[in-house]
C-alpha cells in the first residue's frame, strides 16, 4: 500500500501504522481514510497528500 | 542496558526516541520537557485559539503510545544543572538523570524584539501550548488586536482571532507580506483577499512601544501614529533554547552544532530539530525536525546513518489560501513572464531562453509540481508558453 506525504508540512501517512491516535486502525488504506481526516500535524486536508515517490 | 536520555519532546526528541525504541528493544529511554502536554502539534495551535479544535486533539502521541513504547515522559521537568564528566542532568525538582546518550531537542523559544511595554499585561508570543492557552484566556475583554510581524505564524494567528470575532491590524516592516514567496503583485493579491476577509494592515511601518498602563492599549508606530489594541501579539520568529548547551560546554554558534551523524562536539551528546545547527544555520522547519530525529535516534543506538539535509517545502497554506512558489520569483517584474491575475488567484511563470526558471501560484496550486519538475529539468517549453497558464491547461504537456 502506498504513503502518502503532506505537501504542507511534510508528514507521512504510513498505511503499516495507520493514525490510532484518530481512530484509523493500521492496515488502512490512505484512500479508505475518511474524508474529514487532516494531517495530524499541520491539519491540512486528505487533498494536500501526495503519493511518496 | 543503555540509558537514553532525551530533553525535549517536540517532533524530533518524539521521533528519536520511536526510533531507538525500533533498534534497541531493551534500552531505557527518558523524554524530559518543562511543558505539561505528551507530543502536540504546534502548527496547530491557531485551530485551537479559533475554538476550532479542542486541546486533545492537538496532541499527537497520547499516553498509551508511551506506555506501550516504554518511553519514560517526565511532564513538567526542568533541566538547571549538568554535569558532563558523570553524565548527568539535575531537574529543578532536584531529580538527577544519568545517561549513556544524550540528545538535546530542546526546541526554540519566540525572539522578542527591543520593543518598549513588552511587560504590559495583553502582549504575547504564540509558541508553545501555554501561550495559547494564555491568549484565548485574555481574549474575552479583548475587541482589537495588534499583530506585530507579518509573517506566517503570525498572519495564522490573527486569522484564528478573527475567526473568534477580533478586528485584526498585522504591523510588518517589509513593504509586502510574505517577501520570500511573492513579488510585489501576488503579496498585493494575497493582501486584498485578507483585507476582505476584515485584516487591516501597516505595511513598511515600524513598532515604537506598546503603550498602556498595566495593560495593553494600543501600539505606537514610528510614524507617530497609534493603533488601539487590548492585546498585541508578537511574531518576530524564533531563536533556539542554548541553556543545556551551555551548561555542557557544547561547541555552539546559531545553534548547537552538529556534524552529518547529528552528533555535538562531545562524545554521547546529540543534538536535533530547532536547536540543532547544520551546515551553519538551525531550519525551525517541522520535516527537517523530523527527519533529524530519526537519524539521531538511529545514530544513538550505534550505528551510522547520515543526514543530508531537508528539502524546504513550497508550499503554504496561509490563512486558508493554497500558496506555492520556486526559484527566481522576479519580484521587480524584470524578466519574461506570464502571468494571470483573478478574484482570489494570482499565477506567475518566470522564463529565461524559453526554461521556466520560477513560478507563483496564489490561490491554485494545480500543477506546480509538474512545473518544478520542468524547472529542475531546464526543459524548453517554448511551445507551451503561452498556454500554461490557461484555464484546463494539462500540465502533463510541459
Amino acid at each position: 500500500m502506498d504513503k502518502y506525504v503532506c505537501s504542507i508540512c511534510g508528514y507521512v501517512y504510513d498505511p503499516e501504522e495507520g493514525d490510532p491516535e484518530n481512530g484509523i486502525e493500521i492496515g488502512t488504506a490512505f484512500v479508505d481514510l475518511p474524508d474529514d481526516w487532516v494531517c495530524p500535524v499541520c491539519g491540512a486536508s486528505k487533498e494536500d497528500f501526495e503519493i511518496e515517490e | 542496558m543503555t540509558d537514553y536520555l532525551i530533553v525535549g519532546n517536540g517532533v524530533a526528541g518524539t521521533t528519536a526516541a520511536e526510533h531507538i525504541r525500533k533498534l534497541d528493544d531493551n534500552g531505557n529511554i527518558i523524554i524530559i520537557t518543562d511543558e505539561d502536554f505528551p507530543f502536540y502539534s504546534r502548527i496547530r495551535l491557531p485551530e485551537y485559539i479559533a475554538n476550532e479544535i479542542s486541546e486533545e486533539r492537538l496532541v499527537i502521541k497520547k499516553e498509551n503510545w508511551y506506555t506501550n513504547l516504554r518511553i519514560d515522559l517526565k511532564l513538567n521537568t526542568r533541566i538547571i544543572g549538568a554535569d558532563a564528566k558523570d553524565k548527568v542532568l539535575i531537574a529543578d525538582n532536584d531529580q538527577k538523570f544519568s545517561y549513556d546518550v544524550l540528545l538535546i531537542a530542546a526546541g526554540s523559544h519566540s525572539f522578542l524584539p527591543p520593543i518598549k511595554g513588552l511587560e504590559r499585561k495583553g502582549a504575547f508570543t504564540l509558541r508553545n501550548v501555554k501561550d495559547a492557552r494564555d491568549i484565548l484566556a485574555y481574549t474575552q475583554n479583548v475587541q482589537e488586536v495588534v499583530l506585530i510581524g507579518g509573517g506566517l505564524l503570525g498572519l495564522e494567528s490573527g486569522n484564528a482571532l478573527r475567526k473568534i470575532g477580533k478586528t485584526v491590524t498585522v504591523v510588518e516592516f517589509f513593504p509586502r507580506l510574505l517577501p520570500r514567496q511573492l513579488d510585489v503583485d501576488g503579496a498585493k493579491e494575497l493582501q486584498n483577499i485578507m483585507e476582505k476577509m476584515g485584516f487591516s494592515f501597516r505595511l513598511d511601518a515600524r513598532t515604537q512601544e506598546i503603550i498602556g498602563n498595566t495593560h495593553v492599549e494600543g501600539v505606537l508606530l514610528e510614524d507617530g501614529d497609534l493603533l488601539p489594541g487590548q492585546m498585541v501579539i508578537i511574531s518576530a520568529g524564533v531563536r533556539p533554547n542554548m541553556e543545556l548547551a551551555e551548561l555542557l560546554g557544547l561547541d555552539v554558534d546559531k545553534g548547537i552544532k552538529v556534524d552529518n551523524n547529528l552528533k555535538t562536539n562531545q562524545l554521547d551528546i546529540f543534538a536535533a530539530g530547532d536547536v540543532a545547527e547544520f551546515k551553519g544555520a538551525p531550519y525551525g522547519i517541522w520535516p527537517a525536525a523530523a527527519e533529524q530525529g530519526e537519524v539521531a535516534g538511529v545514530n544513538m543506538t550505534g550505528r551510522s546513518t547520515l543526514y543530508a539535509g531537508t528539502t524546504m517545502s513550497n508550499k503554504l497554506k496561509v490563512v486558508g489560501v493554497d500558496l506555492a512558489s520556486a526559484g527566481n520569483i522576479d519580484v521587480d517584474h524584470q524578466m519574461e513572464s506570464r502571468v494571470v491575475k483573478e478574484e482570489k488567484l494570482y499565477k506567475k511563470i518566470i522564463f529565461e531562453e524559453n526554461k521556466i526558471v520560477g513560478c507563483i501560484m496564489l490561490g491554485d496550486t494545480t500543477g506546480f509540481n509538474k512545473v518544478v519538475k520542468a524547472m529542475s529539468e531546464q526543459k524548453d517549453v517554448s511551445p507551451i508558453k503561452d498556454d500554461i497558464l490557461a484555464k484546463g491547461f494539462d500540465f502533463n504537456l510541459i
